[in-house]
């Protein structure tokens, strides 16, 4: 006895479009198809038609929440073509911006799971908290989202000391903050019985489906960018990989937290280490580059970003690749759903941290009786609630 | 006469608390950020009464962001005519107005007034919380007011 | 450059002609070598440790009539801090080339995009159909290619 059941495509949990089709088997997932393209804007075709400089723009918008890992990437990518090197002080705000990123993005992230598992509250919590980054990167930058720090051959704005004792502050604030959610997700029983043992991804499947991000270092693999390939000043910052071999949701969600302590600390040390120094090397937007090619890969909130890029000395680029994280680890949510029941599939999917911006969507298909239930975000997140408490007695308490 | 009391009927009860449902029609997830932002203890747009709903059915505004991609335009006008009347548009972010930077791709389906009524528009790439909550506000008094 | 100069010697070693290679200042190896050949090649890598391919670009030439195929690997075991990337051509009216699903089996999604933008077929591939552009859009649309143009606003 199976259904069918389209999810989607405007999936609740992940506030994108996304199309999910369950294949079960009574309440068990049996398989699942991706069914992507919501999301698609052509992007890579409208980059061969600007210049490069224009391009910083555009490639930002791949995605709001890691814009700034996109658009570091293509500078530094842009940087190897036409064969320059960035002041040592652009590079500093260039990776601190990258880390405050990777703060937001994560508490972002850890908002979203507690929202999907019930837990109301803690999505206010978090996404307070982040309020603190999102102004200190305003100041900055002038924008919450979006920041365009970056350009070919630097960084567009600088800062100045008053600036830097504020990323101090909001960095060690941040590290209070994450001892508390770390309190809570791994002593709240009922958000252990909901995240432990689901969704597991063995180490080897893990390699073998080209997963990455932090997805792949909740399974015990050190594969982390910043350390195995490291660009800008990495190798002299505080820098550690941070994995956890429960292979399960649990494990992702302590990766991610215990990655913001990371990140805190490499602003800290960046707030009291940056040289002085210009920060744009003034290249000018006509210039034309050589005739080059290169890739650029950097170590977004999600996992590994990949650009390939190629110029033939001409003032538009030839072609722009862009390969996402979320693409990367979309086939291993298919592997990870199979043999659990619909309950399940927010944390799992959410799991991976999809950002369906870079990605687009999945479509889940369901087998045998061909009975059609659609349900949307709202509804599924109360289905899962519910079921957790009629079958497994699981309630989230407010006490926190 | 009764039309008149039908209408002003349907304007007082939506003046009190509008509820909005999100929908993403391809954006790169900046403006909605920014609109669950507006939900959260720094702004709080509850406090005027305006509620977050997870299905179309319960909607009376839909808050759209994103340029419509080609896929993505059997589902969005499926799920707008889910929507019971009296609905308004609010429709979030530059590319969703006028195509924004992705102006002239070839999945691009073009801004959304082509295909629907928009009530009201803010700019911006991502649009600010303050300026979200602005355009609802506006689009209330507007209400009030006939 | 210890390890990269190991590495091309060993390819030198099993491959001789067959390849051409050549590094970066980044030092990112590069190698070029004919379509019959790549997935000898990318099985031989990933024995040596490149079991992670990242994604799979391809290029259209138009003016000389091939499709240029990029294959993007990387080691983080063995090998660290030379990404590899493999170069091979196909002729343009009949694009088709093998599917390394059997060596990376995540090359699925890869595939599928080149195939739907691009309007390459990889033979072996069960299921291969388009990814991100709408199914029912005609046979020959394949937007990423040199002839498919867009007007763009300056």
């Amino acid at each position: 006895m199976s259904y069918r059941m389209p999810i989607g495509p405007i999936h609740p949990m992940l506030k994108e479009p996304i199309n999910f089709i369950f294949y079960l088997d009574g309440e068990i997932i049996v398989d699942a198809e991706p069914n992507i393209g919501y999301a698609h804007r052509g992007i890579e075709k409208l980059a061969e038609n600007k210049t490069w400089f224009q391009n910083l723009y555009l490639l930002e918008k791949i995605c709001g929440i890691c814009s700034s890992a996109h658009q570091g990437c293509y500078a530094q990518g842009a940087e190897y073509i036409f064969d320059v090197e960035p002041p040592e002080r652009a590079l500093h705000i260039r990776v601190m911006m990258w880390e405050l990123e990777r703060i937001h993005s994560h508490l972002l992230w850890l908002g979203v799971v507690a929202h999907l598992l019930g837990f109301d509250t803690l999505f206010m919590y978090t996404w307070r908290d982040r309020e603190r980054v999102l102004d200190i990167v305003e100041e900055i930058s002038g924008r919450r989202v979006g920041y365009s720090i970056n350009t070919v051959g630097g960084t567009r704005r600088d800062v100045d000391d008053n600036l830097l004792n504020k990323a101090k502050k909001v960095a060690e604030f941040i590290l209070e903050q994450t001892k508390y959610y770390e309190k809570v997700f791994t002593e709240d029983k009922s958000l252990l019985i909901r995240t432990q043992n689901i969704g597991m991804l063995s180490k080897t499947d893990a390699i073998r489906l080209g997963t990455v991000g932090p997805t792949v270092r909740a399974s015990d693999v050190k594969r982390d960018i910043r350390y195995n390939f490291p660009y800008a000043i990495y190798e002299e910052t505080p820098f550690e990989v941070v994995t956890f071999d429960s292979c399960d949701v649990f494990s992702r969600v302590v990766v991610r937290i215990r990655e913001m302590y990371v990140s805190a600390e490499i602003v800290k040390w960046i707030a009291e280490n940056i040289p002085s120094g210009k920060v744009d090397l003034g290249i000018s937007p006509f210039k034309k580059p050589p005739v080059n090619e290169a890739i650029s890969i950097v170590e977004a909130p999600r996992g590994e970003l990949y650009y390939y890029l190629k110029s033939n000395g001409d003032l538009k680029p030839e072609r722009i690749k862009v390969r996402t994280p979320t693409l990367a680890n979309i086939i291993s949510v298919i592997h990870m759903i199979k043999g659990h029941y619909i309950a399940d599939i927010p944390p799992i999917v959410g799991g991976i941290d999809p950002c369906m911006a870079c990605m687009d969507r999945v479509l889940l298909v369901d087998i045998n009786k061909e009975k059609k239930v659609v349900m949307d975000k709202e509804e599924l997140i109360r289905y899962s609630i519910k079921w957790y408490k009629k079958n497994k007695d699981i309630v989230i308490s407010e006490r926190w | 006469m009764l039309e008149k009391l039908k209408d002003k009927l349907k304007r007082w009860a939506l003046r009190k608390s509008i509820w909005a449902y999100h929908l993403n029609t391809g954006s790169c997830n900046g403006c909605d950020i920014e609109i669950l932002d507006a939900f959260t203890p720094r702004y709080d747009v509850e406090r005027f009464g305006i509620k977050l709903v997870g299905s179309p059915r319960h909607a009376d505004v839909v808050v759209v962001t994103g340029p419509i991609t080609a896929k993505s335009y059997e589902r969005v006008r499926r799920v707008l005519e889910q929507v019971p009347d009296p609905k308004f548009l609010v429709v979030v972010g530059s590319c969703g107005a006028t195509g924004g930077l992705f102006q002239g791709s070839y999945n691009i389906k073009g801004p959304i007034d082509k295909y629907l009524p928009v009530s009201a528009y803010v700019f911006g790439c991502p649009a600010k919380p303050e300026a979200i909550i602005d355009a609802i506000y506006k689009l209330i008094k507007k209400l009030e007011e006939g | 450059m210890g390890a990269l100069e190991e590495l091309k010697n060993k390819l030198s070693e099993k491959f001789g002609d067959k390849i051409k290679l050549s590094e970066d200042k980044r030092g990112v190896l590069w190698i070029e070598c004919d379509v019959s050949d790549f997935k000898e090649i990318l099985a031989f890598l990933c024995e040596l440790g490149y079991s992670h391919l990242s994604t799979i670009t391809a290029l259209d030439h138009l003016e000389e009539n091939k499709f240029a195929l990029i294959y993007h690997i990387l080691s983080f075991e063995n090998h660290p801090k030379i990404p590899i990337c493999l170069r091979t051509y196909i002729n343009r009216d009949s694009p088709e080339i093998e599917t390394v699903l059997d060596i990376y089996p995540h090359a699925l999604v890869y595939e599928r995009e080149v195939f739907d933008l691009m309007g390459i077929k990889f033979k072996g591939h069960k299921g291969l159909k388009r990814l991100l552009i709408p199914e029912d859009a005609p046979e020959d649309y394949h937007p990423l290619r040199k002839d498919y143009k867009i007007e763009v606003g300056d």
